[in-house]
């Protein structure tokens, strides 16, 4: 070889030489050497031994999956065929002419985003464009339903509505067990009522029932949580009147104490005197001990992880509601105690024995509720258009009219027909016409009726910007798995009435013991790079620092429901310029490198290069300008193709 | 005549957009927004841009600030224990008050260093609304507008930027430090206005250096090839999601090739006075805020979380954790501006959504209450050294000199020299105000 053939990058200089001799596709970064990208195989799941030291268990958790079935297929046709009739009586009606179908290439693209949450890979795109099969796109969906990337998706999606947190949910409580058990539910497509149901009557620590999370993420403000409840669920914001009568809406003060009652008697954490401890203040109790153990200890917060975090558990201790004190209004008095009361539907029934948290759980979750099936199937048609029906969607009022209402009604009695099964649904909205045209390309300015010509361009959501780039560079990017909760849950788990000072510094030790170090390492090694961990969104640590790539892209603080954000801004631009995620690409060891190499002519290279990245052939004059790149730049052209493309708004928006 | 230039250069972007709008989605909006040629449109633009790069202002008896570093308290800051205390009421709690710099003022004891500057202060005490959701107020706050669905109001970064032009022409001039997730940014107005989100201040502007292996000349040629391979999409999508991610692709190029960049770098700066200002995130931003406002970045926010204390309030690591944390980083701004004479020149401005309950609520702590809160100013033209406005005995409703969410944003407009009547049309055609209807202080100024 005597000419250089770095690849994809410019770097005129021989000091890479010997990478140069290693084979063909000769490449050069300026770091490589401190890293490499992940290969991802059976094999590397262990710790490389460098002695014959005992291979390092990484504890899995089993994944079980549910799918769609196959039996239910024509019917969910039948059922989008409806939605296109009074999609088309719209249209009509409206004198808007609707988007044409959308290629393949625009149609593969979007659904692999919308329900994997990624963009598919270069031989997704192409099995299904030369696919002759008629019947390619309804099986595509049930293909991707029934894809565990399904679960990671609408992971993310929950993660922003419920604002799951990994570390502390609540005063030394872990949110892990919470975020695990939302993604299972996920995972084998428990029906939505059933997962509301279990989160609203949850009892008991967050190791033991981990949808008790759902209410200890609000624990100390009953009120707040009550708010979020029905802003959730219900889509309605009842929040203004927890201090004063709505001024928007309807509802008064006191309506919404009425409601706040029917939870007000669950309470999320035990005094330390509580009897069930055996009496006395059990954790100074163990502080003081722990003294004795642990010489370094103050008698601080340092064990608190275990001391303070068991007294958090969700049961019902009976708490009335009361008017505040200085309730303003005719219809009640001041510090009047307050019989819980549902705002709108069949009134919810407190049977004998039943907490009142359980039959507000039973109301809610009921297909009677007008506005429980309302909320989800708006949901999740704003997630596959870009817009609901109604909007906001957590924010319906009385008087809110649905763009299309007769669809809005359809959708909501499809959702109680299959009975909360969100798969089966989106089955339907996926399979519709409406949902498989193009975007629309014009403006569409907030507050404008959008009639629905077809979905509306979006950018990607931070997760599904990140999980693209993923999808672009690790070869097999969905074998990564989160350590699972119980590996923690075993030793933070404990009896306070039973613990004794010692149990609680041996469970400490082992918690920071070599053994779950070496676990984390050899889970975390084959997918780290550059101090990144190159695996789902959705098997990342939520949320993310600050200055993390998904955070910069606008992924939710956890704070507040709903606060992601598609916006750009500078960083971002910085961080795909600079970044480390967009120049793993250019490594050898990514699948993008892997991909175009594998193939020889440059006209064959460019075309996997798009199909890649924008799932799509180049056009003649693409093809041109990259050719010329390539020839001007010789391979390190091929890098700046690369970089791009992943830099065009075609690559960050979803059309 | 300058402010005429630059109205008409608004009216000719829009009627571009609004053409655009009108022919395809066949809606009509703003009449007479046609009656101004597209051709005008560069030349105006061009124009109004050699005006602002100048930084000049149109003529308005303002205060004198031409930066503002804004400390935003995220959560509903207690207005009991920091600023507004009842001494001898219940609702007082556990907090006492301490004695300033100013006779007869007195601050909460969480607030020893920053009592020291009461004379540099302007303390308002009677702020209200009507929100008491931390989301509505954080939106309330920066935009002077109650949120709602159709329409993003611009956070008075971006109208300053918008008004009074850009300062610094290749730092970003819209700073936002250590902000939550959601932030109403530029609005409607052009994405350029933006604030640029730091994340971590002591990481400062993070990814702004160029791979080794690429040249000057190979960097522009990858930025030429993103504007090849991006042509088609952006033709076929001409929406204002779009093209503000062009904007931010020229504004990152321009930033990575600018010397002006280690403004964003900490570590210019001596250990000790990186102390001084606390080493927590709050500290550091503050610090960072005072290096930018020296490189002429116009309008900076500094988050500070941690206020929603509805249980145990007086536990050690929550308000005596977060009021040490504030009082520290403040008072070192302060007095670090004053002495490098920015403080004239620079409005510090703290204000939080809403108060908090005077009454303490069963779990030790205070819920949230928008009946009355307090914020300060000082430095940009302010007169400090005083109180303005008033609670009730127990800090429960603003009883005299109320001020509202849009008479506070107008007052930092009014420092700023900002237009208070002029209306300013969104792509829609819809007239806003820079801080709604709301009348400034003027008092603070005299």
């Amino acid at each position: 070889m005597t000419r250089s053939r770095d690849w994809f990058v410019t770097r005129p200089n021989s000091r890479f030489a010997r990478f140069l001799m290693l084979g063909l596709a000769a490449f050069a970064i300026c770091s490589l050497t401190d890293s490499e990208l992940p290969t991802v195989s059976a094999q590397t799941r262990k710790a490389p031994p460098k002695k014959p030291e005992p291979p390092v268990q990484v504890p899995e958790r089993k994944i079980r999956i549910s799918g769609v079935n196959q039996a239910t297929r024509s019917t969910a046709l039948a059922s989008a065929a409806k939605v296109d009739g009074l999609m088309e009586a719209n249209y009509k009606k409206f004198k808007v002419t609707p988007n044409p179908i959308a290629s393949d290439e625009l149609f593969v693209r979007r659904l692999y985003l919308d329900l994997s949450g990624t963009i598919p890979t270069v031989k997704q795109v192409r099995q299904f464009v030369t696919s002759t099969d008629t019947e390619k796109k309804s099986k595509l969906v049930d293909l991707l339903l029934n894809n565990p990337a399904y679960a990671s998706n609408f992971y993310n999606y929950w993660a922003d509505i419920l604002r799951l947190k990994d570390g502390q949910l609540t005063n030394n409580v872990p949110g892990r067990p919470y975020c695990e058990w939302v993604k299972e539910s996920l995972e084998v497509n428990k029906p939505y009522d059933q997962f509301v149901y279990e989160m609203l009557t949850a009892e008991g620590k967050i190791w033991d029932t981990p949808a008790s999370g759902y209410i200890l993420r609000d624990s100390g403000m009953p009120l707040d949580a009550m708010n979020n409840t029905v802003r959730i669920f219900l889509g309605t914001q009842i929040g203004c009147a927890q201090c004063h009568n709505h001024p928007f809406d309807r509802w008064t003060q006191k309506e919404f104490y009425e409601m706040a009652a029917f939870t007000f008697g669950t309470a999320t954490r035990r005094g330390a005197g509580d009897k069930k401890f055996g009496g006395g203040n059990v954790v100074n109790k163990l502080r003081e001990d722990m003294k004795k153990i642990d010489e370094k200890f103050d008698g601080g917060g340092k064990y608190n992880k275990f001391l303070i975090s068991n007294l958090f558990e969700v049961y019902d201790n009976g708490s009335k509601l009361v008017l505040p004190h200085d309730y303003q209004y005719e219809d009640g008095k001041p510090k009047q105690l307050v019989t819980p009361k549902t705002i709108f539907g069949p009134p919810a029934k407190i049977e004998k024995g039943e907490s009142p948290r359980v039959a507000f759980a039973k109301w809610m979750t009921s297909p009677e509720n007008p506005r429980f099936a309302k909320t989800i199937a708006n949901r999740l048609w704003k997630r596959s258009f870009g817009a609901g029906l109604i909007e906001p969607v957590d924010d319906m009022k009385d008087d809110s009219k649905p763009e299309n209402p007769e669809l809005m009604d359809f959708l909501t009695a499809e959702m109680v027909r299959v009975k909360f099964d969100l798969k089966e649904y989106l089955r339907i909205v996926c399979n519709t016409k409406a949902y498989q045209r193009e975007a629309s390309t014009a403006e569409v300015t907030p507050g404008d009726e959008y009639h629905f010509p077809g979905p509306l361009l979006r950018r990607m959501t931070a997760e599904q910007v990140w999980d693209s780039f993923i999808t672009l560079a690790v070869t097999k990017p969905d074998e990564y798995q989160k350590e699972p909760a119980r590996v923690e849950a075993k030793l933070l788990n404990i009896d306070l009435s039973k613990a004794t000072a010692s149990m609680i510094y041996e469970h400490n030790q082992e918690l920071a013991s070599s053994d779950i170090k070496k676990a984390r390492d050899a889970r975390n090694k084959p997918y780290s790079y550059k101090g990144q961990l190159l695996v789902r969104a959705s098997e990342l640590t939520s949320p993310q620092a600050p200055g993390h790539f998904l955070r910069q892209f606008g992924q939710s603080d956890r704070e507040a429901i709903e606060v992601s954000t598609e916006d750009g801004s500078v960083p971002q631009v910085l961080q795909m310029f600079n970044g480390p995620i967009t120049h793993m690409l250019l490594e050898k060891e990514s699948l993008m490198y892997k991909s175009v190499t594998a193939e020889k002519s440059p006209e064959a290279r460019i075309e996997v290069i798009f199909q890649s990245i924008l799932s799509r052939r180049p056009t003649n004059s693409e093809r041109q300008v990259a050719l010329a790149e390539i020839k001007a730049h010789g391979d390190a052209g091929y890098g700046n193709v690369i970089w791009a493309l992943v830099n065009t708004r075609e690559f960050l928006f979803v059309q | 005549m300058f402010s005429q230039l630059k109205s008409l250069d608004e009216l000719n972007r829009r009627s571009m957009l609004e053409y655009a709008a009108r022919t395809m989605l066949g809606v009509t909006v703003l009449p007479g927004a046609l009656a101004f040629g597209a051709d005008e449109k560069k030349e105006e633009k061009k124009k109004g841009e050699a005006k602002k790069s100048s930084g000049s202002k149109p003529n308005s008896p303002g205060g004198t600030a031409k930066h503002v570093i804004f400390l935003y308290m995220n959560g509903a800051m207690t207005h009991l224990d920091t600023f507004d205390l009842k001494p001898g009421r219940e609702t007082q709690g556990e907090t006492k008050g301490i004695s300033t710099s100013v006779p007869g003022m007195q601050f909460g004891q969480t607030l020893p260093e920053l009592a020291k500057l009461a004379g540099d202060m302007a303390v308002i005490r009677s702020l209200h609304t009507e929100t008491g959701d931390h989301e509505g107020g954080r939106y309330l706050l920066r935009t002077s507008y109650k949120e709602i669905a159709s329409i993003r109001h611009p956070g008075m970064g971006a109208w300053a930027l918008k008004i009074n032009g850009r300062l610094n022409r290749t730092l970003p001039d819209n700073v936002l430090i250590g902000g939550e997730a959601r932030h109403p940014g530029a609005g409607f107005l052009e994405p350029a206005f933006t604030p640029v989100p730091i994340g971590d201040p002591n990481a400062g502007l993070q990814n702004t250096v160029t791979p080794k292996y690429l040249t000057e000349a190979s960097f522009e040629k990858r930025m030429e090839l993103i504007d090849k391979f991006d042509e088609g999409f952006r033709k076929k999508y001409p929406q204002k999601q779009v093209e503000a991610y062009s904007e931010f692709y020229r504004q990152a190029n321009q930033l990575v090739h600018s010397e002006e960049l280690k403004a964003f770098d900490l570590n210019q700066e001596k250990a000790e006075v990186r102390d001084k200002y606390g080493r927590d995130q709050f500290g550091q931003g503050c610090l960072l805020a005072r290096r930018l406002v020296e490189h002429n970045v116009r309008y900076i926010e500094i988050g500070l979380g941690g206020w929603d204390m509805h249980t145990d309030i007086y536990q050690n690591d929550k308000l005596p954790r977060v009021a040490a944390i504030l009082d520290r980083a403040a008072s070192v701004l302060i007095a670090d501006l004053k002495s490098k004479g920015l403080l004239q020149k620079t409005l510090v401005v703290m204000a939080t959504e809403f108060g908090r309950t005077p009454r303490i609520n069963q779990n030790a702590g205070r819920d949230h209450h928008p009946g009355a809160f307090s914020a300060f100013m000082a430095g940009g033209g302010i007169k400090g050294g005083r109180f303005y406005g008033k609670s009730d005995k127990d800090g429960f409703s603003a009883e005299e000199d109320d001020v509202t969410i849009g008479d506070f944003n107008a007052t930092i407009g009014h420092a700023l020299g900002l237009p208070l009547d002029k209306e300013f049309f969104s792509k829609s055609g819809r007239p806003f105000k820079v801080a709604h209807d709301g009348k400034p202080v003027t008092a603070l100024f005299s």
